[in-house]
């Protein structure tokens, strides 16, 4: 609907998914995870018992998307499929390891976030086919994960960055660290190199200022109204710190 | 032809397959309290009750909301008498050229269902997306909860 109102998008077919049985449900087995339909929007998210209890860290990013009536109306499935970068959910799901279930006549297809995101406004998802759910795998043991998101003009706007990470640790020293950065380049940027090597070492303030400043220099954001690209690489370095901080508390 | 249930009375409308709610209400059903702000899901000024919840009647296209419960401003009072939100709002000027205050009101009632007895916190939160260019906010979360005391009175009596 954005894309409509936006002028960006004039569809000649419009297929409404509303009366598909099954694809408003929120589901979990230890198997496959956390399941969410496309039919389900962003409050149904916030505030299922099942969300808060497997991906508490989903429930609560998606409550800073726009306002409310947008989280009434708007569905998880559909702010990833519009694809645009400055999507909240779409760099935590990254490091959530999520899938993107598509259907179409000729069968079934699981995408990782990597397939999924080709652009803005650009999905891996095929013409014949409609994404039927997001499958979010069950956590390791003992992992945490935490989202923050900074907006510039106020909290109600689109994020001008956010920042999604996920933490195992044990005595303070890092087994395996992912962070992933969303709004800044055309599609969310993870940064797997870097924290390779931070694994099996203590995680110290100096420790993860340095990891933070050499993820931010490998990132080249969109200048935009949000921001130049200096100020953006700055306010990068200062949130991915901040994630690694609050998740290695 | 499309049948929507606004305000407990059913319509007929010949909508266009992309025509958003806000569009039917305005020129289809003359509900024009129902006010065309930014278009885009920003500011509130459309704000209609689906259910129950408040959704912005620029982004629904007519086609969905078939089926569903519409509230708009022109069924917030009744017996011709005006709703305790409404008469709050007057009560405390909270409002200069009214242009928000349809949102405001609808957005302030779905509160006040969820949460009886909302602070300014809460209010301030709840209606986070609603956008005023000529009064002060202040006088908004004053009038929600004068009006939460008045209907928390009023349940009590009755
Ligand atoms: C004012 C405003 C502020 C916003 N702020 C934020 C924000 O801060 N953070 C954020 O992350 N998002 C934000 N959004 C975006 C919002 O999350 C999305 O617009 C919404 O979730 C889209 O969901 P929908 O169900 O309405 O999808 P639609 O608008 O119906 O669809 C969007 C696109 O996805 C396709 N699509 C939808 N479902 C499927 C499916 N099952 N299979 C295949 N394709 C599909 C559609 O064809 C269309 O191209 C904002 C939107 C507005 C209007
Ligand atoms: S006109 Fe619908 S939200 Fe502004
Ligand atoms: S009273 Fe004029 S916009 Fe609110």
């Amino acid at each position: 609907m954005v894309l409509i109102r936006h002028q960006l998008f004039f569809p000649t077919e419009l297929i409404s998914l509303k009366r598909i049985a099954g694809l408003d449900r929120i589901t979990f087995d230890e198997n496959e995870g956390l399941r969410i339909g496309a039919l389900v929007t962003h409050a149904q998210v916030e505030h299922s018992p099942i969300v808060q209890q497997h991906c508490p860290a989903l429930a609560q990013c998606v409550h800073h998307v726009g306002n409310l009536r947008v989280r009434n109306m708007g569905t998880l499935v559909g702010d990833l499929c519009q694809a645009d970068n400055h999507s909240d959910p779409a760099p935590l799901l990254g490091v959530l390891g999520a899938r993107v279930r598509t259907r179409s006549l000729r069968g079934e297809r699981l995408l990782s976030m990597a397939e999924f995101h080709v652009d803005i406004y650009e999905t891996g998802v095929k013409e014949d086919e409609i994404v039927t759910e997001i499958v979010i795998p069950p956590p390791a043991p003992q992992a945490c994960t935490a989202y923050l998101r900074f907006s510039g003009n106020s909290p109600i706007d689109w994020p001008i960055l956010g920042v999604a990470g996920s933490l195992v640790a044990e005595d303070g020293q890092c087994k395996a660290l992912k962070i992933c950065v969303g709004s800044l380049t055309a599609v969310p940027l993870g940064f797997d190199s870097e924290a390779e090597e931070l694994k099996g070492k203590k995680l110290t303030p100096g420790m993860i200022k340095k990891f933070a400043r050499a993820c931010a220099a490998r990132i080249e954001p969109i200048d935009d109204t949000r921001g130049s690209e200096w100020y953006k690489k700055k306010v990068a370095e200062v949130y991915i710190r901040r994630t690694v901080e609050t998740l290695a508390k | 032809m499309i049948t929507l249930n606004i305000n407990g009375t059913t319509h007929q409308v010949d909508v266009k397959p992309l025509e958003t709610l806000l569009a039917a209400l305005r020129d289809r059903l003359n509900l024009t309290g129902t006010k065309d702000g930014c278009g885009e899901g920003v500011c509130g000024a459309c704000t209609v009750l689906v259910d129950g919840h408040p959704v912005s009647s620029c982004l629904l296209l007519a086609a969905y909301a078939e089926g569903k419960t519409i509230t708009t401003i022109e069924g917030v009072s009744g017996d011709g008498k005006l709703h305790p939100l409404q008469k709050a709002f007057l009560d405390n000027g909270a409002f200069q050229c009214g242009y928000c205050t349809p949102g405001m009101i609808l957005m302030a009632k779905a509160l006040l269902e969820q949460n009886p007895r909302p602070s300014a916190a809460d209010i301030r939160e709840f209606m986070a997306g609603n956008i005023c260019r000529c009064t002060s906010y202040v006088e908004i979360v004053r009038a929600v909860k004068q009006a939460s005391r008045g209907l928390r009175n009023a349940a009590k009596r009755s």
